[in-house]
């Protein structure tokens, strides 16, 4: 049973689906889930039923792909952050419905995460704040690095070497020889004749390492030919240079082509002909090499000369002689390789044409199948009800000649599976199913190809916004840096720091973006008392901004903490389920009070309020009509004293309207309160229904009726309760003769306003709204054991009004106070509140009250 | 109490009258010497301390604020048992707030034996909107013989005179006579709120 997805809006969608899981071994699961997507998360959640308030699980979209397949009836896939989540509803219908609000969501997310950081105006903030003052011009910023240092730059000419080496592999190996020895060689090495052609200072010395002439011949012996390379490393430099250049364009063109997995054998030829050429060449450099030898030969029998008889040399020469022939060796041994590739090159040709010959028999296959499916077709049109007709028709044995191609197989087997549907119209719809996940699919590479630019823009803007904040950091660094250097050589302070400077940089300190954001007030618009900080001293001031900045930190770290997340994500997955599901009753589940007893986001205030007043009032608004709040032209007259600013007008309206609607109660003082608190998070329509569900609804009887007798009977009730929860208080403020009324009165009838914070009496509210007037027995009792230690060493109702008064000094978070007022103050029956309540109020009314 | 006391006296006062007259804000000038545009509507009852020196006597006061709506007079009444003197404040701005001064008065009779009163016409800086004058409130002060102050709260006018004179007045009258001037609060310097409303001796008003 699948409920229809919500109408009107087109993002918004909820409704029983299969989740299909395919574990370990094969085991596949499908369970049945609720689950709710909303436009204002990025989130798909799912809940065990519709009317759930905690959530199973989520998905975030804004990173997620969605693809199906028309084979499978109703089933679609979610892939998100390497997990693929499957999906299965009744119908494809809903399954298109489901596809497009997921891609709505997600659009949605992208697009506003990438307008909110574009709006982001720090970075102009921050860098208005570094602009150089004209006393501080003298101080210049720290240098900025060079965007790479060689270290890297040589990397990269190594790795096009390696590149090199993949594509030619012969004579890499010679180069890669000769490049060790330019690297290490030139410093140790003393050969005969410097790169300039001249003999070289110490080439007659013997070099030391070689003692006898058997160790040299050993030596070169072990190095093989690389000798004579030495002489001609000049050489080949150049030569490589130029050749480099050409392979590399080369190697490009080749990686390519292998990219795309299409290198063609002509191309293979090609490479193959240029490995020749450049064999080739080598040969060419190994003959100039000889020639050089020679005349270094020639050169060594005239130094012979005129040294004398010098057998030791003598016989050295000779050993070079010797390994002149070798040269000649290893010269022929090259040629033949040469011969060798020519020869793998003529194979490769060959294969080339084996290839194209099997392509062509490949596309010949193609083309028949085709013919194939066509007749298909036709024929099945003709006659439907013949089944048999595929098998009918012969499959030319041509078709399968290419038994190596893989995909061919492939291909031919999902043919020939397809052949197997009997049912044409099955097929048809197949092609149709085909042809709409085709136009899916594009549309979902459109839209990812998108997600992806816009994504990368945003990480450009956010790396070049990094590099600024890190430029500013340096500059500000820098100069706090002057400064201490100059309080460390107070002696020559003319030189650091012109006078002036730090006043400048305390100004500077003192306006920094954020404090001008939360100038004065919150986000609710409440005063911040202490944000100014108006003292001249110094050190006063740093210990402020400093208490400052450990509360920033403390505020981000609570707001970036797990729990605060794991309550976030709550309240987003009930919101969620509850905009989209009209029908779900916010008040029915325990799981529901132990939420609202946590507080509200308040981003979602507004929102459960709402849910909440409509909860209380549905009736009444529904009996009165719709319009029944603004077509009332309402009594001008003046109720009460506040100074003209933003929602004064509608607080007076909203208070004004309902003096008109509930002629009984009128305006009490208090009523104001509750009104502006509601005004903050509601319009004003609502906002009377707020007023008339707390008065109606959530308070009992006679609380803010022309005799506040109920709230009156509520503060004996309160003072039964503390007599019997807390005892020692109770005692104590009966030795001091204080009532508590004198204070509790206010705190009932404004649902703690006048007492504590904002930040706690909102929590409370939600509470409050959700529960109704018990939840204000609860706070006023834990307010009360809270402050009870302090009261206890009053001596003075003096002193306990000024310790109760400011409650919010012991009381500074709503969760310990929570914590007291549910938990540690159980058992807390509603049942005798209620009969005390009744027996006080029938007391009153009997002393004529 | 407190062994060693900080004062030679302890008294109480009170401040009534219409809600929105600036009853909170006298208070607050005088206690704290602040002022404030948008004050919050007092809830029930609230009250600071202060202690002043009148003719080199310690006189701690302990003055009560109440709130100014008729429907909060069963709660506020209860405070005005034990109390010395009496602030009873109207708007010169606000006709009908003089108009009920009569009535504040009347509420005083019911609720206490022999206190002192003064009677206070506040913001009067405010010459552009005001409606009562001087001149009427005098006479009608006189008429009930008690002592009129024109204050502003919100330019500190006549504000610490006003309250120096019901101070000075309670003052005396004590000394004058110990034993007359309700002994049992002088004692405790407290309020007994126990048995609210059960043994109140009530008094039938003395003047129209």
């Amino acid at each position: 049973m699948i409920s229809p997805p919500a109408e009107g809006s087109n993002s918004t969608i909820c409704g029983y689906l299969h989740r299909i899981e395919i574990r370990s071994i094969g085991l596949i699961t499908r369970r049945r889930y609720w689950f709710a997507l909303c436009d204002s998360t990025p989130f798909l959640y799912w809940f065990k039923e519709s009317d759930d308030v905690k959530c199973i699980g989520r998905v975030s979209l804004s990173g997620a792909a969605f693809t199906y397949d028309p084979k499978e009836k109703g089933r679609f896939e979610i892939h998100a952050s390497n997990d693929v989540m499957i999906l299965e509803c009744s119908s494809d219908k809903q399954r298109n419905e489901w596809m497009k609000a997921l891609q709505n969501t997600r659009k949605r997310s992208w697009h506003t995460t990438t307008t909110k950081s574009s709006s982001d105006s720090t970075l102009e903030n921050i860098s208005s704040l570094t602009r150089p003052s004209s006393s501080l011009s003298t101080i210049s910023s720290p240098p900025i690095p060079p965007p790479r240092s060689p270290k890297v730059i040589r990397k990269d000419e190594q790795k096009i070497e390696e590149s090199i080496g993949d594509s030619e592999n012969e004579p890499k190996k010679d180069e890669e020889e000769i490049e060790i020895e330019i690297e290490s060689g030139v410093a140790q090495t003393e050969w005969y004749l410097n790169p300039n052609g001249q003999l070289n200072e110490r080439s007659l010395q013997m070099p030391k390492v070689i003692q006898s002439p058997e160790l040299v011949i050993k030596k070169l012996a072990d190095e093989k030919i690389e000798a004579p390379f030495r002489a001609i490393k000049r050489n080949l430099s150049s030569w490589r240079g130029s050749k480099q250049s050409t392979t590399v364009d080369e190697q490009n063109t080749s990686r390519k082509s292998t990219i795309s997995g299409e290198l063609t054998a002509e191309e293979k030829c090609i490479e193959l002909s240029d490995k020749v050429g450049s064999l080739e060449e080598v040969v060419e450099s190994l003959r100039s090499a000889l020639l050089l030898s020679q005349r270094q030969n020639e050169t060594l029998t005239k130094i012979d000369e005129m040294a004398g008889k010098n057998e030791e040399m003598r016989e050295y020469l000779l050993e070079k002689e010797r390994q002149m022939t070798e040269l000649h060796i290893s010269n022929s041994l090259n040629a033949r390789k040469c011969g060798d590739l020519e020869e793998q090159n003529a194979k490769l040709e060959d294969t080339i044409s084996d290839l194209q010959q099997s392509l062509e028999a490949f596309r010949e296959s193609l083309r028949t199948k085709e013919e194939l499916i066509l007749k298909m077709c036709e024929e099945n049109g003709e006659d439907i009800n013949n089944g048999t007709l595929l098998s009918d028709i012969e499959v030319p044995e041509g078709i399968l000649v290419d038994v190596s191609s893989l995909d061919c197989e492939e291909a031919t087997r999902k043919v020939l599976e397809e052949e197997n549907v009997k049912d044409i119209g099955e097929l048809q719809d197949l092609v149709e199913g085909y042809r709409g996940q085709n136009q899916f699919l594009n549309a979902e590479i459109v839209e990812l190809h998108n997600i992806v630019k816009s994504l990368e823009d945003r990480e450009k803007m956010l790396v070049r916004k990094n590099f600024d904040l890190e430029a500013c950091y340096y500059q500000l660094k820098s100069r706090y840096l002057m400064v201490l250097n100059h309080f460390k050589s107070p002696q020559k302070p003319g030189k650091i720091m012109e006078p002036g400077v730090l006043r400048e940089l305390l100004d500077e300190s003192a306006t920094t973006p954020r404090q001008n954001q939360q100038n004065l007030t919150d986000q609710l618009g409440f005063y911040k008392r202490d944000s100014l900080c108006d003292t001249d001293d110094l050190l006063d001031t740093a210990t402020f901004y400093m208490k400052k900045a450990d509360d920033i930190v403390e505020a981000t770290k609570l707001e970036q903490s797990e729990e605060y997340m794991k309550w976030l994500q709550s309240w987003d997955s009930f919101l969620v389920n509850n905009t989209v599901n009209r029908q779900l009753t916010i008040m029915t589940s325990s799981d529901m009070k132990t939420m609202i007893r946590t507080g509200v986001p308040p981003a979602y205030r507004g929102r459960v309020w709402k849910s909440i007043i409509n909860h209380w009032t549905k009736d009444k608004q529904l009996e009165l009509g719709n319009g029944y709040y603004s077509t009332r032209t309402l009594p001008t007259n003046k109720l009460f004293d506040e100074p003209n600013s933003a929602n004064i007008e509608k607080l007076r309206n909203v208070l004004y309207a309902f003096r008109y609607h509930n002629q009984h109660v009128g305006y009490c003082q208090g009523l104001n309160r509750l009104a502006a608190i509601a005004l903050l998070y509601l319009d004003e329509q609502d906002s009377f229904w707020f007023l008339v569900s707390c008065v109606e609804n959530l308070q009992p009887e006679g609380y803010y009726t022309s005799s506040l007798i109920g709230a009156v009977a509520d503060q004996k009730v309160l003072r039964d309760l503390v007599a019997e929860k807390l005892p020692k208080l109770a005692a104590h403020l009966r030795c001091l003769e204080v009532d508590l009324s004198l204070f509790a009165l206010s705190w009932f009838l404004t649902v703690f306003v006048d007492i504590l914070p904002h930040s706690i009496y909102l929590t409370i509210f939600d509470t409050f709204l959700y529960e109704g007037n018990k939840v204000l027995f609860r706070f006023a009792l834990a307010l009360l054991k809270i402050c009870e230690p302090h009261v206890l060493q009053c001596k003075t109702i003096g002193t306990v009004h000024q310790c109760l008064s400011k409650a919010q000094e012991h009381i500074t978070d709503f969760k310990s106070l929570a914590q007291v007022a549910f938990n540690e103050l159980n058992p807390f029956p509603q049942k005798s509140i209620e009969t005390k309540r009744q027996m006080y109020l029938t007391q009153l009314n009997d002393t004529g009250h | 109490m407190a062994g060693a006391r900080d004062y030679d006296h302890l008294f109480k006062l009170l401040i009534i009258g219409d809600s929105g007259v600036g009853k909170s804000s006298l208070l607050l000038r005088f206690a704290d010497n602040t002022f404030s545009e948008n004050y919050i509507t007092t809830i029930g009852v609230d009250f600071k301390i202060r202690t002043m020196d009148i003719d080199g006597q310690r006189v701690k006061l302990q003055i009560w604020d109440t709130a100014g709506q008729e429907r909060f007079r069963t709660i506020t009444s209860t405070y005005y048992r034990g109390t010395h003197g009496v602030v009873v404040v109207y708007d010169v701005t606000n006709g009908e707030s003089f108009g009920n001064v009569k009535r504040w008065l009347q509420e005083i009779e019911k609720n206490c034996d022999s206190v002192h009163k003064v009677l206070v016409g506040n913001k009067c800086e405010d010459n552009e909107r005001r409606v009562v004058l001087e001149s009427d409130a005098r006479n009608y002060a006189d008429s009930m013989n008690i002592k009129l102050f024109e204050t502003s709260a919100k330019e500190d006018r006549n504000v610490e005179p006003m309250f120096s004179c019901i101070t000075r007045l309670v003052l005396t009258a004590k000394l004058a006579n110990p034993a007359a001037s309700s002994p049992q609060q002088q004692r405790t310097g407290g309020v007994s709120l126990k048995d609210n409303g059960t043994n109140q001796q009530k008094k039938k008003c003395k003047c129209g």
